[in-house]
C-alpha cells in the first residue's frame, strides 16, 4: 500500500539533510534580517578603546575586537552583506543561465553550439578567479562583487538547464503544444521553465553556498566592501595576525562562514531529494 | 634643491594576498653578466616581507623594501650609523671650505663595482648628476637643491660647489636613492634591470612580487662578507612570516605588528627599534572639500591620534608631529588639537559651510604597511562622530605608490621616510622646486622660507625655534595629519647573529653587511 506523497515542505523536513540546512539556514538569514532592521545588540561599528579584545562574555557573547566593537554584532551585519551578495549574485547567474540554458537545449543547432562553447570557456577560468579579475576592474563594492561572483556561476546554471530542456523539448505535451501552434516563448516559459524549476532551485541553493564562500574570499583579500560595511572574509584576514592571543576574533566570523556554507549544502541536498521522484517515492513509502 | 632623504614613502593598504597568487606578469631578471670570479660561499639568509620588491633603479625607488634590499648592493658617500651620526662609507673624509660654500670630499681606493670596473670620482660625478638630472625623476634629487656643480678634483676626491652653506646635503647622501654607480652602466642604460654597485652584495635574479636574490661580492671593500646568499621573498601576511621564521625557511622576518611579534616562540630573538619613519593621514589640497583649511583642521581636531596609535600597533609607539623624534620634536604634536576636540571639529566644519561635514576618500595599501587597515578604521570612525564620510580605498603596493607619486589621491595613509634632520626630511616635499610637491598636495612661501631658514641657522637655538615654527606652520594649517612612530620589529632565527634593525626604515637590512650565520 502506499501512502499520498508528502507535501514540498513536509518532505523537506522529512528530509535530514534538508532539516539541517532548514535550521542553519534559517539561522543565518534570522540573523541577517536581525542587523538588517538594526536589531543587533550593539552599533556594530560603535568603537570602545576600553573593551578592545575581550573575550566572550555574557555581555558580548562573541567577544569583542581590537577595536572594542562587538564581534556579534559585527557578525550579524557581515551576514546579511553576505547574504545580500550571495542571493543577487545568484539571482544574475540563475536568471542569465537558465535563460541560456533553455534557448540553447530548446533551440539547438548553431544557437546551442554558441552559447555551449562561451559556456566551455568560462568553465575554463575557475569562477573565484573571473571574480576577481572582475571586481579588480570594477573595484570593490557590494554590487560589484554580486556581479563578479554571479557571472563566474552562470555556465553551471546553463549546463544544469540545458541538459533535461534537451529531453523536455521532444516530450508529448511539448510536441503536442507545437501542433497546437503554441509560441516557442510560450513553450519555453509555461511549459519547459515550470519542469526545469525544481533543478535550479537545488542548484541556487549549492550556488548561495559557493557564493558566500566567493564573498569572503574576495573579502579576505581586500576585493569586497570597503569599511565600514562588514564583511566576514575582511574580519577572518583582520583578526588572523590576533589568532593567538584573541582566538575569539578569527572564530567568530569563520563559524558564521562555515555554518552559511554547510546550511546552504544541506538544504540543496534536501531540495535535491524532495525535486527528485525516486526520493519522493521513497520519502512516501 | 634637496630632497628628502630616504625617500621610502610607503603608504599602505592593499591587496598584497593578490601578489602572492599571481603570477608575475614580467619574466624574471637575470644578471646578463658572468659570475664573479670568485665563488660566493657561506649560507643563505632568507628575508620576508609582507611588500616586493618593485624597481631595481636605485634612484627611483620609494618603497621601503627597495631601500633595504638595494642598499645592500649599493653604497653612499656617507652614511649613517646605528646612532645616526654621519660615517664614511665611499667617502673617507669630506670637509667644507670657501665659507661653507665648497663640500670636499675624499673618496676610498682600490673599491670595485661588481662589472669590475674601479671606483672613482668619476662615477660620484656621473651618479650624482643623473640623480638631478629631471629626467631620471630621482626621488631624493631634492637633497642635491643646493649644489651648483659637481666637479672631480684629480680621481679619489670630488668637490661640490654650494649656492649657499649646506649642511644638510651630507643627510642627503646617505639616501639609497644618491646610490654610486658606474660611469659604464649609466651611459649604457642598464640599471634598471641589472643593479650595479660597490657594496657587499650583488644582484643575482628579480622575479617581481616574488623574490630578490643577491650573493656575497667577493671584491667588497669592506671585507669579506660572511653571508653566501641573501634572497629577499614576499609572504603576504606576517602571521605567515612569523610561522615561516619558526619553522627555519626564512632566517630574518620584518613585522610591523606587535601582536605577531609578541607571540613568537622563545626560539625566535624578536628585535625591536622604534623607527624614524612616520604614518601620517596625508591630505591633498588641489580640490574638493580638503582645499578648504578649515576642514581640513576638522580633521585634525577629529582624529584622535592616540587611538589610531592603540589600536594600530597596540600603543607600540607615540604619537608624533611632523619632527618625529630628535632634538627638533614637534611639541605639542599639533598646533590645533593635541588632543581630540569635537568641539572644535564641529566648530571648523561650520565656518568651512559644512556643518553636517562633508565626504572624501583615502586610499590605503596594506601590502606595504600592514597597520594601515586598522589605522584607517578607526580614523574612520573618529570622522564619523562629525558626520565627516571617509571612504577607504585599499589598493596593491605598486598601484598605492604609482598614484601617491602622481597625487591621484584625495587623502593618504601613508608611511613616510625621515631623518634626523627636519630639511632634509621635508625639503624634498615643501622646499623650493620640492620634487615631491606633487604627492606632499600643499606649498607655500612660508614653508619654503622656514626650511631654508632652519638649513642655514647656525646655532642650535636657532635651530630649535625655526623647527618648531616650522611644525606649527605644518599643523596650524593641517597640511597633514601626522599620526605616530612606531616600532619595527624583526624575527630573527637564533642561527643568524650580529643583526640588528636600523632606526631608519630603509636600513633595515644594513647590519646584513656584517652578520654571520651559524
Amino acid at each position: 500500500m502506499t501512502r499520498r506523497r508528502p507535501g514540498f515542505l513536509t518532505g523537506l523536513w522529512l528530509n535530514p539533510a534538508g532539516r539541517a540546512g532548514c535550521v542553519l539556514v534559517g539561522l543565518v538569514v534570522v540573523g541577517g534580517l536581525l542587523a538588517a532592521v538594526g536589531a543587533t545588540p550593539y552599533n556594530a561599528q560603535l568603537q570602545n578603546p576600553l573593551t578592545t579584545l575581550k573575550g566572550p562574555s555574557l555581555s558580548h557573547p562573541f567577544g569583542t575586537d581590537q577595536f572594542g566593537r562587538d564581534l556579534l554584532s559585527l557578525v550579524l551585519e557581515g551576514l546579511w552583506v553576505s547574504l545580500k551578495i550571495a542571493f543577487l549574485a545568484v539571482a544574475i547567474a540563475g536568471v542569465a543561465g537558465t535563460l541560456a540554458g533553455i534557448i540553447a537545449g530548446y533551440l539547438g543547432r548553431w544557437t546551442s553550439a554558441l552559447i555551449m562553447r562561451v559556456t566551455d570557456m568560462l568553465f575554463a577560468i575557475p569562477a573565484i578567479l573571473l571574480a576577481l579579475a572582475i571586481v579588480t576592474a570594477l573595484g570593490p563594492g557590494a554590487l560589484d562583487s554580486a556581479l563578479a561572483i554571479g557571472v563566474g556561476y552562470v555556465p553551471i546554471f546553463v549546463r544544469v538547464v540545458r541538459g533535461p530542456v534537451l529531453s523536455l523539448r521532444t516530450a508529448g505535451y511539448v510536441q503536442a503544444g507545437r501542433v497546437l501552434g503554441f509560441s516557442s516563448t510560450r513553450l519555453l516559459f509555461r511549459h519547459i521553465l515550470p519542469n526545469v524549476a525544481g533543478t535550479v532551485a537545488v542548484q541556487a541553493s549549492l550556488a548561495l553556498a559557493w557564493s558566500v564562500l566567493a564573498e569572503a574570499s574576495l573579502s579576505f583579500l581586500g576585493l569586497g566592501p570597503p569599511p565600514p560595511t562588514a564583511s566576514l572574509g575582511e574580519m577572518v584576514s583582520q583578526s588572523s595576525s590576533l589568532a593567538s592571543q584573541a582566538w575569539w576574533t578569527l572564530a567568530a566570523p569563520s563559524v558564521a562562514i562555515v555554518v552559511a556554507v554547510i546550511g546552504f549544502n544541506f538544504l540543496g541536498d534536501g531540495l535535491r531529494d524532495v525535486f527528485d521522484p525516486r526520493s519522493r517515492t521513497a520519502l512516501a513509502a | 634643491m634637496k630632497i628628502a632623504r630616504t625617500a621610502a614613502l610607503l603608504t599602505v593598504a592593499g591587496l598584497a594576498p593578490l601578489a602572492a597568487m599571481a603570477t608575475p606578469l614580467t619574466a624574471g631578471i637575470e644578471p646578463a653578466q658572468a659570475a664573479p670570479t670568485m665563488a660566493a660561499s657561506g649560507a643563505t639568509v632568507v628575508v620576508a616581507d609582507t611588500s616586493s620588491v618593485q624597481k631595481l633603479d636605485p634612484d627611483v625607488v620609494t618603497n621601503f623594501l627597495d631601500f633595504q634590499a638595494l642598499g645592500l648592493i649599493y653604497d653612499q658617500l656617507v652614511q649613517y650609523n646605528s646612532k645616526l651620526q654621519l660615517v664614511p662609507d665611499l667617502a673617507t673624509s669630506w670637509s667644507y671650505s670657501n665659507g661653507g660654500k665648497v663640500l670636499t670630499f675624499q673618496l676610498r681606493h682600490g673599491v670595485h663595482f661588481d662589472d669590475g670596473s674601479l671606483f672613482t670620482s668619476a662615477d660620484v660625478v656621473a651618479s650624482l648628476q643623473r640623480a638631478v638630472n629631471p629626467k631620471t625623476g630621482d626621488a631624493s634629487a631634492s637633497f642635491l637643491a643646493n649644489v651648483k656643480t659637481i666637479v672631480a678634483a684629480g680621481p679619489y676626491a670630488v668637490k661640490f660647489l654650494l649656492s649657499r652653506p649646506d649642511t644638510s646635503v651630507l643627510n642627503g647622501l646617505t639616501s639609497v636613492n644618491l646610490s654610486i654607480m658606474p660611469t659604464k652602466a649609466i651611459a649604457a642604460g642598464t640599471l634598471a634591470k641589472q643593479p650595479d654597485g660597490t657594496g657587499p652584495f650583488e644582484f643575482v635574479s628579480w622575479s617581481p612580487g616574488n623574490s630578490f636574490v643577491m650573493q656575497a661580492n667577493p671584491h667588497y671593500w669592506g671585507g669579506k662578507v660572511k653571508i653566501g646568499e641573501v634572497k629577499v621573498e614576499t609572504i603576504p601576511s606576517e602571521q605567515s612570516i612569523a610561522s615561516a621564521v619558526e619553522a627555519g625557511t626564512v632566517q630574518v622576518g620584518l613585522l610591523t605588528q606587535p601582536q605577531v611579534a609578541d607571540h613568537l616562540p622563545k626560539s625566535v630573538r624578536v628585535d625591536k627599534v622604534l623607527d624614524l619613519t612616520y604614518r601620517a593621514l596625508m591630505l591633498q589640497d588641489r580640490k574638493g572639500p580638503l582645499a578648504n583649511l578649515d576642514n581640513r583642521l576638522a580633521i585634525a581636531c577629529a582624529v584622535d591620534r592616540q587611538q589610531v596609535l592603540e589600536d594600530s600597533v597596540f600603543g607600540q609607539g607615540q604619537v608624533v608631529g611632523p619632527v618625529p623624534l630628535g632634538p627638533f620634536a614637534s611639541k605639542p604634536v599639533s598646533a590645533v588639537c593635541p588632543a581630540p576636540n569635537l568641539a572644535s571639529a564641529k566648530r571648523y566644519l561650520k565656518k568651512a559651510g559644512d556643518p553636517n561635514g562633508f565626504s572624501f576618500t583615502a586610499m590605503t595599501s596594506t601590502a606595504l604597511d600592514p597597520t594601515s587597515s586598522a589605522q584607517a578604521t578607526v580614523a574612520q570612525a573618529n570622522l564619523a562622530k562629525v558626520g565627516i564620510k571617509m571612504h577607504i580605498q585599499n589598493l596593491a603596493g605598486d598601484a598605492y605608490i604609482q598614484d601617491w607619486l602622481k597625487g591621484k589621491f584625495q587623502a593618504a595613509f601613508a608611511w613616510n621616510g625621515a631623518d634626523p634632520n627636519p630639511y632634509t626630511m621635508y625639503g624634498r616635499y615643501f622646499g623650493t622646486g620640492a620634487n615631491l610637491g606633487v604627492p606632499a598636495g600643499y606649498g607655500s612661501a612660508q614653508l619654503e622660507k622656514l626650511l631654508l631658514q632652519g638649513d642655514t641657522a647656525t646655532s642650535a637655538g636657532a635651530q630649535r625655534a625655526t623647527w618648531a615654527q616650522f611644525s606649527r606652520a605644518l599643523t596650524s594649517q593641517a597640511v597633514w595629519i601626522w599620526l605616530f612612530t612606531a616600532y619595527d620589529y624583526a624575527a630573527v632565527s637564533p642561527t643568524v647573529h650580529g643583526f640588528s634593525l636600523q632606526p631608519t626604515n630603509s636600513t633595515s637590512l644594513y647590519s646584513l653587511r656584517t652578520a654571520t650565520v651559524s
